[in-house]
């Protein structure tokens, strides 16, 4: 299948507004190469307003498992250049990158922030005229744009109509009519253009049965798998997506998803639902993580199984909420009142959402402890291409959580006050001690059972450290410091909390210098690992806000700055 | 009674001596056990206050929780275990002040479920500051002013709100106490009993209790006829002196 000319991978932008339709384009883009056997990697990035505002779709098509997008656009898709400005900070446009765009267009591309060394071709064509004459609607611009590039680069076209004809299903005749005629004249529009060299697309040696999904889907399908059958939650950005999958599809299992009125209240039917012996779960971002951490503390404090997910956001406060950050690891070890030990779980990619939501209901129920499961904005409503298998569907019966729940015939008392283990409340000093103990001991049980992902080589004279979705990059730069002769590791972990201090020790100490690489503007994994183990002497943190997802030259040119890895051939040149 | 004491534990309550909490205590005692519950079938969720205590004292499941919160983890748990009774024992702070939004929206999903407010007018834990239910005026011990607040009344607000089943008990007459109790739990969706349960000792003194029986009507007495929701708000309107029975039953 693969053609010797085929390049290793390609990248393409697409910018809009709100209701252009950029994720619908950028998802018929990235199904169609991934059912030609190509890895699909896709953010979704969109401008500081949650609706209407500017979205974009980033795309990384490459014959190798990706897990984030690449560095550089070798195509960009614009369907109003004054959207491209409010992503000028994401997106970054090869000089010789092919770009498709409106002629109906007041914005210049140079207004817009085109970079003037860019030389590749620049082909306008009328979309909205277009879209308006074949599709009946200017909405059907994204359908004309599909068009055009794909005639252009020959777009796997039997998986292209394929996968447009099942979307099409959603519509009534008039409108698959319309949005087909659409494609079609984006297609004519640029036939037999010949005018300069094209970007050529990848091509699969074989054809691996993959599809894509969202961190979002996957935490919800794997919580359904491992029984979960209650979630209340409260819409907040980036998190609403699970809410809504378990609502459309809880009831039918015999389970129950509610709205909640606030955070607070989430969290709390949550833990009642738990106390019943129904697994369940709620899910948030950081200001509803603030509101459930009382419920948390109290959760660990009558040993309750809870299970909470933090997809994070830009913050403090309200924040930038549709862009993606690791700033809450403070908050989710730390975030409650007393000593309040909890189990803490971070995802490092798409398919780890899945696997460490499946964790967090284990743990949960074998700890009688609340866990907290982090994601992030890029993981959560990011696509990733996974094995077809590689999917949770379980939906045997739920096995619950039976072990401390309410109604047997066992009378259960439990309080929030410090209690005695009938839960009668205490207040003297030293059961308060001992049941402090008892509540680390309880979280305790959990080490080790998520174990930290570990690449390169174990003996190092370069290690990377890092947590959540800087695994990706982390993993990027790990092989360009081998492709430079430096003998690299790195270890992402998983559980933070408890953290396995033996094993992580055992790593550290092999590695002749270290980086720590987090997205977060104070450095939180490298204090909370400071103040816990022993770090290498030569050991740097590598960090900044969130805001953006991280470009590998950000890493590259940290390493090379401080003499961890050499420059590249061509740059000493 | 002997017949309560199934649903009594042994442990002594830490009440003030003259807490009307003593008297909700008993009643519930002896309205789940003439209702025929075995305590195991029962669960009572509270908050955080003196009144908040109650479910320890009892043979039934408790969950002393946090304050303002009883509603919504009283609610999951019906919504996981519909079998069992589910109640909500908690105070006026928990219930008006800080878990207020709770309130309005557990109405709205109707689960079947019991909420007893324990309204001293007060917060008897922290010693005496006002409440939602404290009248204006009213000189509180901490205050350097009377409260200058108005109060909320639980039947108007409940009755807004559009709850089915809304009634007011006066917790020393032990009688209509339990009878309005069975009844609460009893009904199919969710019942609210606010439970006028005095604190002597930071509201009015041993005073209160004759104050109270001397204020309190009750309304089936006066031919109230609770099926009517418009006869309920004349009557919140234009009180005769404090509603004591059914006000509103759909
Ligand atoms: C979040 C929180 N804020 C404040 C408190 C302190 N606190 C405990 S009980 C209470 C008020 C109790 O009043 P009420 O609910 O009327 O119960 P009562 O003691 O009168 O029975 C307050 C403010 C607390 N426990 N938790
Ligand atoms: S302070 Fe008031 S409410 Fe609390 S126990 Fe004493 S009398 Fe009862
Ligand atoms: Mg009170």
């Amino acid at each position: 299948m693969s053609s010797p000319g085929s390049p290793p991978e390609l990248s393409i932008g697409i910018v809009g507004s709100g209701g252009d339709g950029v994720v619908l384009l950028g998802e018929l883009l990235a199904q169609s190469a991934v059912a030609a056997g190509l890895y699909c990697y896709m953010d979704k990035v969109f401008g500081p307003q949650i609706r209407g505002g500017e979205s974009s779709a980033i795309l990384r098509i490459s014959r190798e498992e990706v897990l984030r997008s690449a560095d550089e656009l070798d195509v960009l898709l614009v369907l109003q250049w004054a959207d491209l400005a409010r992503f000028s900070d994401v997106l970054s446009i090869a000089g010789n990158a092919l770009i498709i765009c409106s002629s109906e267009d007041e914005t210049s591309p140079a207004d817009a922030g085109l970079p003037a060394g860019h030389h590749g071709p620049v082909l306008s064509l009328p979309l909205k005229q277009l879209a308006l004459e074949h599709g009946r609607s200017k909405q059907a611009r994204n359908m004309v744009l599909l068009g055009a590039l794909s005639g252009l680069l020959d777009w796997y076209p039997e998986q292209l109509s394929a996968v447009l004809e099942r979307r099409m299903q959603r519509y009534d005749e008039r409108s698959r009519e319309n949005n087909l005629a659409a494609v079609a004249a984006g297609r004519d529009a640029l036939a037999g253009w010949q005018e300069g060299p094209l970007p050529v697309l990848p091509t699969a040696d074989a054809a691996p049965e993959l599809v894509l999904a969202s961190g979002n889907e996957l935490l919800a399908r794997a919580a359904l798998a491992s029984g979960c059958r209650f979630m209340a939650g409260y819409p907040i950005t980036p998190a609403s997506e699970i809410l809504e999958y378990m609502n459309r599809r809880l009831p039918a299992l015999g389970g129950t998803c509610i709205q909640a009125e606030d955070e607070i209240a989430a969290a709390c039917l949550t833990l009642g639902a738990g106390l019943g012996g129904v697994r369940s779960m709620s899910a948030t971002s950081g200001p509803g993580m603030t509101l459930k951490s009382e419920t948390i503390a109290l959760a660990g404090m009558a040993g309750l199984p809870l299970v909470v997910v933090d997809v994070q956001r830009c913050g403090p406060s309200t924040g930038i909420p549709t862009r993606t950050e690791q700033a809450d690891l403070n908050l989710a070890l730390h975030g409650a009142h007393g000593d309040s030990p909890r189990i803490v779980l971070a995802a490092a990619h798409q398919a780890d959402c899945a696997e460490l939501a499946t964790q967090a209901f284990e743990l949960a129920g074998r700890c009688h402890a609340p866990v907290i499961l982090l994601s992030e904005q890029q993981l959560a409503q990011g696509l990733a291409t996974l094995p077809a298998g590689g999917i949770p569907d379980n939906t045997e019966p739920s096995p619950g959580w039976p072990e401390r729940s309410i109604g047997s015939a066992v009378q259960v008392q439990l309080t929030g006050l410090e209690h005695d283990d009938k839960g009668r409340p205490l207040s003297d000093a030293a059961s308060h001690e001992a049941n402090a103990l008892l509540r680390q001991a309880r979280v305790d049980k959990a080490l080790g059972s998520v174990p930290a992902l570990q690449h390169g080589a174990l003996e190092a004279e370069l290690g990377l450290l890092c947590w959540g979705g800087s695994y990706s990059v982390s993993r990027e730069a790990l092989a360009l410091a081998a492709a430079r002769g430096v003998t690299a590791g790195m270890l992402c972990i998983r559980m933070l909390s408890p953290l396995d201090g033996d094993a992580v020790q055992a790593w550290l100490d092999r590695q002749q210098s270290l980086v720590i690489v987090e997205m977060n503007h104070s450095g939180q994994l490298h204090d909370y690992l400071r103040s816990r183990l022993d770090l290498p002497e030569i050991t740097m943190s590598l960090r900044r806000s969130g805001g953006r997802p991280w470009r590998l030259a950000e890493l590259e040119e940290f390493l090379v700055s401080h003499g961890l890895i050499p420059q590249a051939l061509e740059a000493r040149s | 009674m002997s017949t309560a004491s199934l649903f009594r534990n042994a442990t002594e309550p830490v009440w003030c001596d003259g807490c009307g909490d003593f008297h909700v205590l008993d009643g519930l005692c002896t309205a789940i056990t003439g209702l025929g519950r075995d305590p195991r079938e029962v669960v009572l969720i509270s908050g955080i206050g003196c009144s908040s205590r109650l479910p320890g004292y009892t043979n039934a499941h408790g969950f002393n929780s946090i304050h303002g919160r009883a509603l919504p983890i009283a609610t999951g748990l019906k919504l996981a275990r519909p079998e069992l009774d589910v109640i909500v024992t908690a105070g006026d702070g928990d219930i008006f002040s800080i878990g207020a939004a709770h309130l309005m929206h557990s109405v709205r999903r109707n689960p079947p479920i019991t909420l007893f407010v324990m309204d001293n007018g007060v917060y008897g834990l922290t010693k005496g500051q006002q409440s939602p239910t404290t009248p204006a005026g009213t000189q509180m011990r901490t205050a350097a002013q009377p409260v200058q607040e108005s109060s909320v009344n639980p039947l108007s607000l409940m009755l807004s709100l559009g709850c089915g089943f809304i009634a007011q008990a006066y917790s020393a007459d032990q009688a209509r106490l339990v009878e309005l109790m069975q009844q609460a739990i009893e009904y199919p969706g969710f019942s609210f009993l606010n439970i006028l349960s005095p604190c002597p000792v930071f509201r009015g003194g041993m005073g209160i209790y004759k104050e109270l029986r001397r204020s309190t009507t009750d309304l089936q007495q006066d031919g109230h006829d609770p099926q009517d929701p418009r006869a309920a708000a004349t009557l919140l309107a234009d009180p005769a002196g404090i509603p004591v029975g059914v006000l509103y039953r759909r």
